[in-house]
């Protein structure tokens, strides 16, 4: 579904946010990208809706190389959940949910905001399926708390079915409790639709409860990647150490292959 | 980095006096600058008058030049001029059944003083006309007018919105299509800014004639400039995320800035146009004095007749306006911000 071959970026100040990455992530699988800060997770997430373009190397999206000429079309599949919600302030709750359609509808009608009625029925049932409830529809998307922000960005995120969700680190501003409700919403939507999912995330913990498979990067490089039972606390630490001091030689945590019957399982 | 951090361990405590030789210069210089405007706009002789006329109020000088404009203008536009008068021998189809509203006739007798050559003495002769007399016409006329100028404000300001959200959208670096429309949709909007009013107006007159057509215009390509680097700051400073989240989706440019920026905006848009609409008013009393149209042309007209009566009537009426807007505007804006 998702393949990186060979993917290196460079930022025009020199720095190396991506240093040879290649990775498959197959229909379905709910994918965990851990990492400190600055390790390259969200570059490698953006790099699949063309919001960054890879230095070297190819990104694949269902077989189609990621381009400029297939960019605009590709990123319709791809619908991507963000750490500040990035949602419209001063907008309704109902049109935010909307504008993730907005590709789908023409530009009168966008400008007039008279959707389809097949859209609104559709928002209707996923900010259902988000758990809001209809008094939020006309509220302004200001007026909600934090989690229910991500509610709303995850209603959108699934207006145009996407094939594969980008979650930039969800819950990143959001505290522990409600963290896991809206992991544990990504994890059932997802599922539901049948979406690929790949999450980046902070908190160990997390990602061992809710990834099918865990990817960890740590200055640009792939340091692990195996299924959340092998992702122990030794290596956690390791890889959250091995950031902070910087030891360019130490060897990194060891790659183990993927395993092609959790590929069946997910699917 | 590292440099400006570095500490040399053996340098002194000193503190310097927080003046130099430099500052001195520039004092100097700042004193011959203006020393020599001061002398060419006459600030001496200002100061001297206004002295001398302030003397003349309180009885210290008998006369002085300016204390006797202002008293000879105020004499002259007191008392305003409500009523208007017309000789109905120069109304066409005149109905004595049929007057106009609030309005009576009237019979003045008017003595014109002149020189018998018979007996070289001064004669005078009784001449009596009957007058149609309105007493609020000449207020309801300058109010007719202050309305024609709050409507060239009002489709300036509307003339101005629709020029400058294109010039706005091309002139925000984030979504002019390229290098060449930005730079050029950045100068025509510097340019509207840079044509007066009164300037384009001149010339708007010569093209479309007397009236409000070219006050309105001249408002709306002025006002124009502003609105849109106004609008094109906005623009470009509002909240990334929004417009991130749906540019990765796809959205194209136009549904992105009409759903990702727009809501963001859309106060502060309405606050400047707001306050643009306020400057228009202010700038479409004036503006008829070159010909455009509105008040200006009626202040104008009746200066140049010396009936500084008709003149103190019209600058009530704009004062007054201008204030009572002010106030609307501004509480209109505190509520949207």
């Amino acid at each position: 579904m998702l393949r990186f071959d060979s993917v290196y970026k460079r930022f025009p100040d020199g720095t190396e946010a991506i240093r040879n990455i290649s990775l498959q992530v197959p229909r379905g699988q709910f994918c965990v990208v851990l990492g400190p800060s600055g390790a390259g997770k969200s570059t490698l997430l953006r790099m699949l809706n063309g919001l960054s373009k890879p230095s070297e190397g190819s990104v694949y999206l269902g077989g189609e190389l990621i381009c400029d000429q297939s960019v605009q079309r590709l990123r319709k599949k791809v619908a991507t959940v963000h750490q500040q919600f990035n949602l419209t302030p001063r907008m309704s709750v109902a049109l935010n949910v909307l504008s993730g359609a907005l590709p789908q509808v023409p530009h009168w009608r966008a400008g007039l905001g008279l959707f389809p009625a097949s859209l609104r029925e559709k928002a209707c049932q996923l900010l259902d399926e988000v758990g809001l409830t209809p008094e939020h529809v006309s509220r302004r998307v200001s007026e909600l708390s934090g989690g229910q922000q991500q509610r709303v960005g995850i209603a959108r995120a699934f207006m145009m079915d996407p094939a594969v969700l980008l979650a930039d680190e969800p819950v990143a501003s959001l505290d522990p409790r409600i963290s896991r409700g809206i992991l544990e919403l990504l994890h059932r939507q997802s599922r539901n639709h049948n979406t690929t999912v790949l999450c980046s995330l902070h908190q160990p913990d997390l990602a061992r409860e809710f990834g099918d498979r865990i990817i960890a990067v740590n200055q640009g490089r792939l340091v692990f990647d195996g299924k959340p039972e092998q992702l122990t606390d030794k290596v956690c630490e390791e890889l959250y150490h091995g950031a902070l001091n910087h030891d360019h030689n130490k060897p990194v945590v060891a790659v183990p292959e993927f395993e092609p019957e959790l590929e069946m399982a997910a699917a | 980095m590292m440099k400006n951090l570095s500490v040399n361990r053996d340098a002194k405590w000193h503190l310097d006096q927080p003046y130099n030789a430099r500052h001195l210069l520039f004092a100097i210089a700042a004193l011959l600058i203006l020393a020599v405007t001061g002398s060419r706009m006459e600030v001496p002789r200002m100061v001297s008058e206004t002295a001398q006329g302030v003397g003349y109020v309180v009885g210290l000088n008998d006369s002085s030049p300016v204390a006797t404009g202002v008293k000879r203008i105020a004499e002259s536009i007191w008392p305003l001029r409500i009523s208007e008068e017309i000789e109905i021998s120069r109304i066409e189809n005149f109905d004595r059944n049929d007057l106009p509203w609030l309005s009576h006739v009237e019979v003045i007798e008017s003595r014109t003083p002149h020189l018998n050559t018979e007996t070289l003495q001064l004669e005078e002769t009784v001449e009596s006309k009957e007058v149609l007399v309105k007493p609020v016409g000449y207020l309801a006329h300058v109010l007719l007018k202050m309305l024609e100028t709050l409507e060239m404000a009002l489709w300036g300001t509307i003339l101005a919105v629709i020029l400058s959200i294109p010039l706005a959208c091309f002139a925000a670096a984030n979504y002019a299509p390229n290098r060449f429309i930005y730079n050029l949709s950045r100068s025509t909007i510097s340019l509207f800014r840079a044509i007066p009013e009164l300037v384009s107006a001149l010339f708007l007159v010569l093209a479309f004639g007397f009236g409000p057509i070219a006050g309105f215009l001249a408002l709306g390509i002025h006002s124009a400039g502003f609105l849109g680097k106004f609008y094109a700051e906005d623009i470009e400073n509002a909240d990334r995320g929004p417009q991130e989240a749906l540019q990765s989706i796809g959205a194209g440019q136009i549904k992105t800035l009409w759903y990702g920026v727009l809501p963001q905006v859309l106060p502060q848009y309405v606050a400047y146009t707001l306050y643009i609409l306020d400057r228009n008013i202010r700038m479409a009393t004036v503006i008829g004095i070159v010909g455009a149209g509105g008040i200006g042309l009626e202040l104008k007209g009746r200066f140049d007749m010396f009936n500084f009566d008709h003149v103190g009537t019209i600058l009530v009426i704009i004062f007054l306006t201008v204030i009572i807007l002010d106030q609307f505007s501004a509480r209109l804006r505190s509520r949207l911000m």
